[in-house]
């Protein structure tokens, strides 16, 4: 699948890279906000993973661009400032699903296998 | 010196009545979203905990350690930010934070649904469908929050002292009510409920301390202040890592010392007044003693006034504790001993001596009182009720503290037994000597008849007679086997009560 | 006269006193797993000669009785959910019918001629209990060996099930107050025909019913355990009562496993409170694991009786004695390893009531913040 990792933390990117790639994903990783969606109105990502609380915009804007510009694309949410009021916005907004920082690696494996369930679904 | 503790649900216009009323009187402000930030500096994972509120259907046991830790933290915030006694706090659950202290006002604040429509509408940008199920599942949320956090419910009258509601008011006069209500003598601090405030500060600190502590974070404890003494209880199997405890708590600010007691669960025994000599004291401590549970303590005061009163002398004549010099290692008495507090610190003692003590402490009220002082600390295996209600008569005493011991049974989830019902259930004395002599008999007799009639019996249970009366078999069966083992278990119950193992 | 009655084996004192270690050791293991230790006895009485039917129905019999007497011990603490309970037994009582229904099928559709009378049944029971406590076992196993090292909170029932089916929302969803869960009704019943079924057939329906409502339906563990006992409680009565009317309940044996399995439950009771979790779980498998080995080893005997495999009869009895070592290497091995870990702790108890440490803190200069 292909998948876009957002977060100003650069270790969080290359952490999930380097262990999402060995499950056979493509990966592209960003720690700019802009960047990010710049890249997302270029190509389409099955699923995008995002933390929440970054500098220039946070990751609420970006799920509202992400449903608005690819509705198909599956956004996962992460953040380690989760409260119940952001999470049940995310959710509100379209998001596929919200994990708590921190989180173990079969945490976002979970997720991401869902996503994928959820896609094949829609096809089908 | 009010301290003023604000709830509503969200977006219900909670932060701007709470922001109206800083303003007005120049009281510190403090808001929910600075105990998240505060969490988070702290290492406490409050994120896991509150996204497990939404993604399962029930919160898993083992955040149980997420939550003392948040609810120590929100205590020592309040503590720590209401040093000159002023606090407005506003956020989730706000008048749930400070169970058990005297003299804090607790607001709740009701708006419709529309209204909180409108501003999620603005707010975060939604549109009208999208806002009302964000809301509704929210608030469902944040119930399911206060349930597992506070257990209590959102709508639970006696837990708010005042509720506005700001369909037909303005914010501005809400506020004014608010500031009336605050300055008012019933919502000043008492010295009680200062006292009570810095020792759950100490026990929330204590906690957050040792929680951070590498030595003694993992650890399962059970922590307690009371007049600036520390107890902390912990399980035998962490045994090793005890002398740990009381060296991470050594200088820790406002701990006048600590104490360590081991056990494997603990027993709260509630009774008006205590007595370490009496005959009471033996069996609770012979029923610790074999569970390897420590005594907590809770001398509960219908009557009320009388406690309050005691303190007050307390300050006029010792002066608050807070106030005490570098004694050198030479310290005063304890300030509590003697005064009218009914064996409590005698029978305190008495338990540390035989090392069975969880600490100790008086409240005064009913049921909710209790409830609110336990529950921060609440991983009791059993509840002894003692003389409770002495002022009132035998039948209104007895009925009083049934009723007690069925709401704490079901609000703390542990058993409940009087002291009286103590003696025959768990420990071992002349009557259960007789009855467990009548059950071995009953058990010999029948084995023995069964035994001895096999052919007829298993004729009945599956022979030519059970061809003809197959229904024989099944009530036979319907009846004997209970018999058999209600008997058979009352003889082993009790006989393995002798040799200690229950 | 011990052929009155053929179904019924002749009792004497040898037998009777394995009997009742049997139960001792299934008492033990029972209380210390929290539920099961049918799957210790029913198998240790059929090695004894016991047909498979008898075993179980005298099993279910005994669990009735044990359940009726712990489960109201047990409601006191709070810990049952009665309207849980409620709708898993309504749905378990159907698979119970459905077991006692194959499994009396299959006994009396036995050729009838000596021996193979009841290897069906044998087979079919020894087959199932297998299949699903194989399985049981190696899941715990992984639990537990790939959690090894991380004492963190990550050790606790997984929630990936539950979570999941959650998400499917299957309506219509029920609320349970006391265990605060909302279920789909579907597969409560789902899982309520599976624990009957199970239970009915290899007599250890809490084995299946207790990790279910964790996982399933996401019930805090002490709950489950409590409203297990509860269920428990019908389940056995009604089980009892099905076999005892068609006539397979030998209330003898019954009785002689109560002698050992009531003394033996407080001892497995006390030894969970002593023990630590990953070590419990540890021994919960093994001891499973070994129990399996011993009935699958036994399958190919109940095969050549049925005449399904080509094998010299003379085999039997070997096949029956290592099946034979194999059940009780288990149950004696796990009861070996809880009894010495509870008489530890029970010595270790009376020595160490009185240490206690009393810490003056050094420094007395207090501030609180008001001088």
């Amino acid at each position: 699948m292909k998948i876009l990792v957002l977060d100003d933390e650069k270790i969080v990117g290359e952490r999930l890279k380097a262990s999402l790639e060995k499950d056979g994903h493509a990966l592209e990783t960003f720690i700019n906000p802009v960047a990010a969606l710049d890249r997302i109105r270029e190509k389409a990502f099955d699923v995008v993973i995002t933390d929440i609380r970054m500098d220039d915009m946070d990751g609420i804007q970006i799920l509202e661009a992400v449903r608005k510009k690819a509705e198909k694309t599956k956004v996962i949410m992460i953040t380690g400032y989760a409260t119940l009021e952001v999470a049940r916005e995310s959710l509100t907004k379209g998001a596929f699903d919200f994990i708590a920082k921190p989180f173990k690696l079969k945490e976002i494996r979970g997720a991401i296998q869902k996503a994928e369930d959820a896609l094949q679904a829609e096809k089908n | 010196m009010p301290i003023v503790l604000i709830s509503s649900s969200p977006h219900g216009s909670g932060r701007e009545l709470a922001q109206n009323l800083a303003e007005k009187t120049g009281w510190t402000l403090y808001s929910r979203d600075q105990v998240v930030e505060k969490a988070y500096e702290t290492g406490i994972r409050l994120s896991r905990l509150e996204t497990s509120i939404i993604k399962s259907p029930v919160i898993r046991e083992n955040l149980a350690r997420e939550r003392d830790l948040y609810l120590a933290l929100v205590a020592k915030t309040i503590c720590e930010t209401a040093t000159d006694g002023n606090l407005i706090y506003h956020g989730r659950a706000g008048h749930l934070i400070a169970p058990g202290i005297p003299g804090v006002l607790r607001v709740g604040l009701g708006s419709t649904l529309e209204m909180r429509i409108d501003r999620v509408m603005k707010q975060l940008n939604l549109p009208q469908e999208k806002a009302r199920e964000y809301l509704e599942k929210l608030d469902e949320d944040i119930e399911k929050w206060i349930r597992y956090i506070h257990r209590e419910t959102s709508r639970n009258a006696l837990a708010y002292d005042l509720f506005l509601n700001l369909q037909h008011m303005t914010l501005e006069n809400a506020s004014t009510i608010l500031y009336e209500t605050a300055i008012l003598k019933d919502f000043r601090l008492t010295l009680e409920g200062r006292n009570k405030l810095d020792d759950k500060c100490l026990a929330a600190n204590a906690k957050i301390h040792l929680a951070r502590n590498p030595e003694t974070s993992g650890m399962d404890l059970g922590i307690r202040a009371v007049n600036g003494a520390v107890t902390v209880t912990y399980m035998p199997r962490q045994e090793v890592s005890a002398a740990s405890i009381s060296k991470a708590l050594r200088g820790l600010k406002g701990c006048r010392e600590n104490i360590c007691t081991m056990a494997e669960t603990n027993i709260l025994w509630i009774q008006e007044s205590f007595d370490p000599k009496g005959e009471n004291f033996d069996q609770v401590t012979q029923l610790a003693k074999r569970w390897g549970a420590a005594i907590e303590l809770l001398r509960l005061d219908s009557e009320g006034k009388e406690i309050f009163l005691n303190h007050g002398l307390e300050n006029s004549q010792s002066g608050p504790r807070s106030s005490q010099m570098d004694t050198g290692g030479v310290e005063d008495d304890d300030i509590d001993t003697g005064y009218e507090d009914k064996g409590l610190s005698e029978t305190v003692e008495e338990l540390v001596a035989i090392g069975r003590s969880a600490g100790g402490f008086s409240i005064s009220g009913a049921a909710r009182e209790v409830i609110d002082a336990v529950k921060d600390n609440n991983n009791y295996s059993l509840i002894i009720l003692g003389n409770l209600f002495l002022s009132k008569g035998h039948e209104t005493s007895t009925r009083l503290t049934r009723e007690l011991g069925l709401e704490l049974k079901e609000k703390l989830k542990a058993p409940v037994i009087t002291s009286g019902e103590l003696h025959s259930r768990f420990l071992f004395g002349k009557k259960q000597a007789f009855k467990l002599l009548g059950y071995v008999l009953a058990t010999f007799l029948i084995y023995w008849l069964v035994f001895s009639f096999q052919d007829p019996i298993l004729n009945i249970l599956g022979g030519e007679l059970h061809s003809k009366f197959k229904w024989a078999a099944s009530i036979g069966i319907a009846l004997f086997v209970p018999v058999v083992a209600y008997v058979y278990s009352t003889v082993t119950g009790l006989v393995l009560k002798i040799v200690d193992i229950d | 006269m011990e052929h009155l009655i053929v179904n019924f084996i002749h009792i004497d004192m040898s037998t009777a006193l394995q009997i009742v270690l049997l139960g001792f050791i299934g008492g033990v293991l029972s209380g210390f797993i929290g539920s099961g230790g049918a799957f210790f006895m029913t198998p240790g009485m059929m090695n004894l000669g016991v047909e498979g039917v008898i075993a179980v129905a005298s099993n279910i019999t005994h669990k009735f009785g044990k359940a009726m007497v712990g489960s109201h011990k047990h409601g006191e603490a709070g810990n049952v959910d009665k309207k849980l309970a409620l709708y898993v037994l309504v749905s378990a009582v159907i698979g119970i019918q459905l077991a006692v229904f194959i499994n009396s099928l299959l006994f009396k559709g036995g050729t009838g001629h000596g021996a193979s009378k009841g290897a069906g049944a044998n087979l079919y029971i020894s087959l199932v209990f297998t299949l699903i406590l194989s399985v049981v076992a190696l899941s715990m196993l992984r639990d537990v060996l790939k959690n090894r090292g991380k004492g963190d909170d990550d050790s606790g029932p997984s929630r990936q099930i539950a979570d999941a089916l959650a998400r499917l929302n299957l309506p219509p969803m029920i609320h349970f107050k006391v265990a605060d869960v909302k279920v789909s009704l579907w597969i409560l019943l789902l899982v309520g025909i599976a624990t009957g079924y199970l239970a009915g057939t290899i007599g250890v329906g809490g084995f299946i019913g207790v990790p279910a409502m964790i996982y399933v339906f996401g019930v805090p563990t002490a709950v489950a355990a409590g409203t297990e006992l509860y269920l428990a409680m019908f389940m056995g009565a009604y089980g009892a009562l099905s076999y005892a009317f068609q006539g397979f309940v030998d209330i003898r044996l019954t009785m002689l496993m109560y002698l050992g399995s009531l003394v033996g439950i407080y001892l497995g009771v006390y030894g969970v409170k002593v023990v630590n979790e990953r070590y419990i779980r540890m021994v919960t498998s093994l001891i499973i694991l070994l129990c399996v080995i011993s009935r699958a080893i036994a399958i190919p005997m109940y095969l050549r009786q049925l005449g399904l495999i080509d094998m010299d009869p003379g085999l039997d009895v070997y096949f029956n004695n290592i099946s034979k070592f194999f059940l009780f290497a288990s149950g004696i091995s796990g009861t070996l390893l809880i009894l010495i870990n509870v008489v530890r702790s029970y010595r270790q108890r009376r020595k160490i009531q009185k240490s206690i440490r009393v810490v003056k803190s050094s420094s007395s200069k207090l501030s609180l913040g008001v001088e």
